[in-house]
């Protein structure tokens, strides 16, 4: 599978680790540290000493790595986190760094020898064990992968607030070139794909579906989250089987050293979350829940049918970590969360995700690093009819396992190298129809599919100098798809369709239905021209076996997912960008510039009024075709004094073709067209305001070009049925544009002296009150025109009450 | 799909809402629009030509005929039928198919175009099986923001295909006719015509029962009013259809249905058995159906319904009230007469 298009960039991988081992310099000067007296000069070499510690617990860091240049001096720390150096008095940077740990960087004037004692900050909760990136947003300028978004919870926070809550994918959607099809709409769109375009890991657990309530709030507890990343093009090669982009979520370890509480109440939603040490400064936990509870505002309504309907959420997570020895580590992550959803007599969905991961970590020796991580978990979802006849429970489920073994080594600061495997075995149950009651209908079930995913990866990251630094990275992937299956077979050259089924073939259990296999080069590169800015390249190319197969305006929660078979080979996209990045010397001030293209290969489409649901011959109702997006984001951001200020504008487009061919129809007569998620302008701004030492003020607006949509243009009647529209060609207009202001005004924390805080958040969502809409649709009343109405999901203003607590 | 508006409600709590919007549609597409019938039933089968009529120009919303065109209906074995103008855009021939023979038409327009329908067959029509009727009580919002119920009239129906080897896609229909009374002195009795099932696509593939036996399936959902006071009489109709018309009826079924929620599927033209010959991608749109009909009168009384008593809309004969025009003449209702129908009992 290694193609022509693929050898150059294979060609560049090889170069990375050949040349990889060549230790170049690095650093920005932040402390200033002056050992010994000035006055007084040691003759030849002195001798440092000291510690490095965490910052946190103040436990010794083990295999910590000391660069001190020009001279080169190195050392690693000791079990007990001592160092020793050997200098010639004169002026240094001394660089250390740690996995999961921010890299410190100070400037030594040396007049004689001392003892230094250094902390480091822990920087990511290291479930993986390798950081290939340098992340955060501070780390724009001098990150070697270009679109990278790093959110750390205090920059969520400054987020709009929905119902007092802040929320993570609410908060990404501020990020230049991410999107959601609207309010109340499921997933992302990250630079105009499809929302099962992008891979979600939440500490290691793989998710299918990250929201709750139709997507007013995601899964990740809030007070649990400790960072997350996004790669909105670019990606490692640990990462694989997504097309557009990546986000890892990851959670907080529990405090070892004393318990907690933090908790939340609002008007639709509480969270409360615990942590505290299992043995003191050796392990920790953390639980926390949520719930969301909509009933008694549903009991409110005027509408007789709200009244009898039913909303309800909760998710439970809960974390362990525990240091073994001083080289080992482990640790694991359980999930539960659960959505009920009921309309009056008429209908009734509920969709689960339950997942659990855990990981062994071991440092060998001071430079390498092994980490193995299992996860298991499964998402199910179920569409009850619940009235008449045909009572009934749709049930469809996914059940995955998936095991990584990688290791890491770093022989020197500036050179990194992962290697590792992962397995994932995919069992999709995608229908099952179970009648209820005194229901009249059969039932019903679609055999299991299975697909296994193996997966060989290999990751270099090299500062090859001050100004160039390279990562490269390789992954192979080979699928299959097995029995037990029946496949229908069609008639060659016609499209298929029921009638032009001729055959069918029927597998046995683990007999191998159907393989593919692909080489998906990463690359990236950064130049830095001068020290406040840079350009950076990026390039990847991903397959997706497993996808989700959904025509409506955004995936249902139960929306089938597809793995490649038979009939369906896996989606290909090709990713690059290329930025420009800058930080304004004296103030933090910083700013960039990216543009990106996709391209797909093999895109899903759908044929007009395809039914998806309990489809046996799901293939009959899919078209291919191809698929691109481009644009360009600006990002400006202030991140000083009490006035901070970030703003991001996108232009970008997101299109896609299908062509008639033998086997299947055009869509649009063979036109490019643009997809659901097709928003050309798109424009975020938050300022924040801390108007006092207890008092803040934070604002969003956000403006973007209405989502295309399917106009009728002219109407008939038919037997006793009238007003029936006869359509334009798909997605030939647009909705009207959204925008909307958000404000918000934190007051607190006090009662810190009484050993608690208490903080108050008083929000405002769509101040103004605009009627977004979420979708256009047509009716017509006899012996009148027929008329254009907008849905608008949240078409008022929505103010909240949120009172936090932590003790 | 129609449960899914609901779900849409639901989800939006009690904050979301519809109100009419302005967009930038600017077209002038016209097109064809073919709507006809074949059944085995001896009498006038008619084929209604038209042009579809565009959205978002004021009034124009009615579709046009298309006078002028010749219309034939050829059957497998080599018979042609030739329609007769009756009116502006309408063709009719008094005649009957026979079940297991395969029908299609062939129109052509005055402007030269050739459209032809694809050939389907006749099936054997399904006698039907148990009408049965049931009051409910269903609550609403009235105008005053007050909960308040009013009473509706199911219409269900039972059959049995269990002996049948091929299991029929069946599509139900009602019209009505009710007795209506002037509250004058003279108070003369109209017989009034009404269609209580207009955009009611009621259709049922019996493919899908698990024993073969249907009970009480619910085919029409009207408010019980004035019409019910004295008599009404349902006129049922059942067809016997194709599965390509089945499939055609559930594919309009979701798009008159469209109602801008999550939940939607995309919006597409829906396509009947009808094209163009020369130009296969023309949307021509409507259906020439071919069905084996059986037909059933039901009458309604509110005795049979158990009610006892249904306010009529004329009341008594109270001088000096403002009474509506159709209680001094029934005849000013639309489709309504003096005369006594022969089947009226």
């Amino acid at each position: 599978m290694l193609s022509k298009k693929t050898y150059p960039h294979f060609l560049v991988f090889c170069f990375a680790i050949l040349a990889a081992p060549l230790v170049a310099q690095q650093g920005d000067s932040l402390q200033f540290i002056t050992i010994g007296s000035p006055g007084t000069v040691a003759k030849g070499k002195v001798k440092l000493t000291g510690r490095v510690a965490d910052e946190a617990t103040g436990e010794a860091i083990i295999g910590a790595i000391l660069q001190l240049q020009p001279n080169g001096a190195n050392d690693v720390t000791t079990v007990d986190g001592k160092f020793t150096l050997t200098a010639l008095p004169g002026n240094y940077v001394l660089e250390i760094s740690y996995l999961g740990y921010e890299t410190l960087r100070a400037k030594l004037e040396i007049h004689g020898g001392g003892i230094l004692d250094f902390t480091l900050r822990d920087k990511t909760i290291d479930l993986e064990v390798v950081t290939v990136l340098d992340r955060g947003r501070e780390d724009h300028v001098r990150a070697v992968v270009p679109g990278v978004e790093l959110l750390t919870i205090e920059k969520i926070e400054r987020q709009s607030k929905f119902l007092g809550e802040t929320d993570v994918l609410r908060s990404l959607q501020a990020v230049a070139g991410v999107t959601s099809a609207g309010e109340g709409a499921s997933g992302i769109n990250v630079r105009g794909g499809n929302t099962d375009e992008i891979l979600i890991f939440m500490d290691g657990n793989l998710l299918f579906n990250p929201q709750h309530a139709l997507g007013f709030f995601s899964l990740f507890h809030p007070d649990l989250v400790n960072d997350v990343t996004l790669y909105k093009g670019g990606s490692p090669a640990r990462y694989g089987g997504r097309l557009s982009s990546v986000l890892d979520v990851r959670l907080r370890e529990g405090n070892n050293q004393h318990l907690s509480v933090n908790g939340g109440l609002s008007i639709a939603s509480s969270r409360l979350s615990v942590e505290g040490p299992l043995l003191k400064k050796k392990a920790s936990f953390i639980v926390g829940a949520r719930a969301g509870y909509f009933d008694w505002i549903l009991k409110q309504t005027q509408n007789v049918d709200l009244r009898k309907s039913q909303a309800f959420f909760y998710d439970v997570t809960a974390k362990a970590d525990a240091r073994l020895t001083p080289t080992t580590k482990a640790g694991f992550t359980v999930f539960a969360a659960d959505d009920k959803f009921r309309f009056a007599e008429e209908v009734k969905f509920d969709y689960a995700t339950y997942s659990g991961s855990a990981y062994l970590k071991q440092l060998v020796g001071k430079k390498v690093n092994l980490a193995a991580q299992a996860n298991v978990g499964q998402y199910i979802s179920s569409l009850y009819d619940v009235a008449g006849n045909d009572q009934s429970q749709f049930i469809n489920r996914i059940h995955y396992r998936r095991g990584i073994v990688s290791g890491f080594y770093q022989p020197a600061a500036a050179y990194q190298l992962e290697i590792g495997t992962e397995l994932s075995r995919y069992e999709v149950l995608p229908g099952e129809l179970k009648p209820v009651g005194v229901s009249i209908l059969k039932p019903e079930k679609l055999p299991a599919e299975q697909g296994n995913e193996l997966s060989f990866f290999v990751q270099n990251q090299w500062s090859v100098s001050e100004k160039l630094e390279l990562a490269a990275g390789l992954r192979h992937t080979f699928y299959k798809n097995s029995g037990p299956d029946n496949v229908l077979l069609y008639e060659p050259g016609v499209p298929k369709e029921e009638e032009t089924v001729v055959d069918s073939l029927q597998f046995s259990k683990g007999e191998k239905i159907a393989g593919y296999s692909g080489l998906e080069p990463h690359f990236s590169g950064r130049w830095s021209v001068g020290k406040t800015s840079s350009v950076k390249l990026g390039y990847n190319r991903s397959y997706q076996y497993l996808s989700q197969v959904s025509n409506t305006a955004s995936a249902l929660p139960i929306s089938v997912w597809q793995l490649s078979n038979h009939h369906l080979a896996p989606q290909k996209a090709d990713n690059f960008s290329v930025g420009y990045y800058r930080n304004f010397q004296k103030k933090p001030v910083d700013a960039h510039l990216e543009l990106f293209y996709r391209k797909i290969y093999r895109l899903i489409d759908y044929k007009d009024f395809a039914q998806l649901l309990l489809n046996d011959h799901i293939e009959t109702e899919l078209l291919t075709g191809i698929g691109k997006a481009y644009g360009v984001e600006f990002y400006l951001h202030k991140n000083y004094g009490r006035h901070k200020f970030e703003g991001s504008y996108t232009w970008s487009r997101s299109l896609r073709q299908v062509e008639a061919t033998a086997t299947q129809e055009a869509v649009n007569a063979g036109r490019w067209y643009p997809s659901n998620y097709d928003k050309p302008h798109s424009l975020n701004v938050n300022y924040f305001w801390q108007m006092g030492t207890k008092v803040s003020l934070s604002m969003n607006f956000v403006y973007s070009t209405g989502r295309p949509t399917t106009a009728p243009i002219s109407s008939y009647t038919n037997s006793n049925v009238w007003a029936i529209p006869i359509y334009s060609d798909r997605n030939q207009f647009r909705i009207p544009d959204y925008h909307r202001l958000d404000v918000a005004l934190d007051i607190g924390p006090w009662g810190k002296k009484q050993g608690r805080e208490n903080s108050l958040t008083l929000s405002v969502y769509n101040l103004y009150a605009r009627k977004n809409a979420f979708s256009v649709f047509f009716r017509q009343q006899p012996a009148k025109p027929v008329t254009a109405y907008r849905l608008s999901v949240l078409g008022t203003a929505f103010p909240a009450i949120t009172y936090n607590f932590k003790f | 799909m129609k449960k899914f508006a609901f779900l849409l409600a639901a989800s939006c709590l009690f904050f979301t809402c519809i109100d009419p919007v302005t967009l930038d549609i600017d077209t002038e597409q016209r097109s064809l629009v073919v709507d006809g019938v074949l059944t085995d039933s001896l009498g006038e089968q008619a084929v209604k030509i038209s042009r579809s009529a565009i959205i978002g120009y004021g009034n124009d919303n009615i579709l046009t005929p298309v006078p002028g065109c010749t219309v034939k209906v050829l059957d497998d074995a080599g018979n042609t039928f030739a329609f007769e103008e009756k009116g502006p855009g309408l063709y009719v021939r008094t005649m009957k198919g026979e079940p297991g023979r395969a029908y299609h038409v062939e129109i052509s327009t005055p402007d030269g175009k050739h459209l032809r329908s694809e050939p389907s067959v006749l099936k054997t029509p399904l006698p039907i099986g148990d009408i049965s009727t049931e009051v409910v009580e269903q609550e609403f919002v009235n105008s005053a923001g007050n909960i308040d119920s009013e009473q509706r009239l199911l219409l269900k129906m039972g059959l049995s295909v269990a002996d049948l080897a091929e299991k029929p896609f069946l599509r139900w229909r009602a019209d009505g006719t009710y007795e209506f009374q002037e509250s004058t002195l003279a108070a003369r009795v109209c017989y009034v015509g009404s269609r209580p099932d207009l955009n009611n696509i009621k259709i049922f593939d019996t493919n899908a029962l698990a024993n073969g036996e249907l009970f009480d399936e619910p085919f029409l959902d009207m408010l019980l009013d004035y019409r019910f006071s004295r008599k009404y009489c349902f006129h049922v109709l059942q067809y016997a259809i194709s599965e390509e018309e089945f499939k055609y009826w559930e594919s309009i079924n979701d798009v008159v249905n469209i109602d801008g929620s999550f939940f939607d599927p995309p919006p597409g033209t829906v396509r009947g058995n009808i094209f163009n010959v020369d130009d296969p991608d023309e949307v021509v749109a409507g259906y020439f159906s071919v069905a084996g009909v059986s037909y059933e009168r039901r009458f309604v009384t509110p005795d049979s319904l158990g009610l006892g008593f249904i306010e009529p809309k004329c009341g008594g004969f109270r001088p000096g009230r403002v009474r509506p025009p159709e209680c001094n003449d029934c005849t000013v209702l639309g489709a309504s007469s003096l005369d006594k129908p022969d089947y009226w009992q």
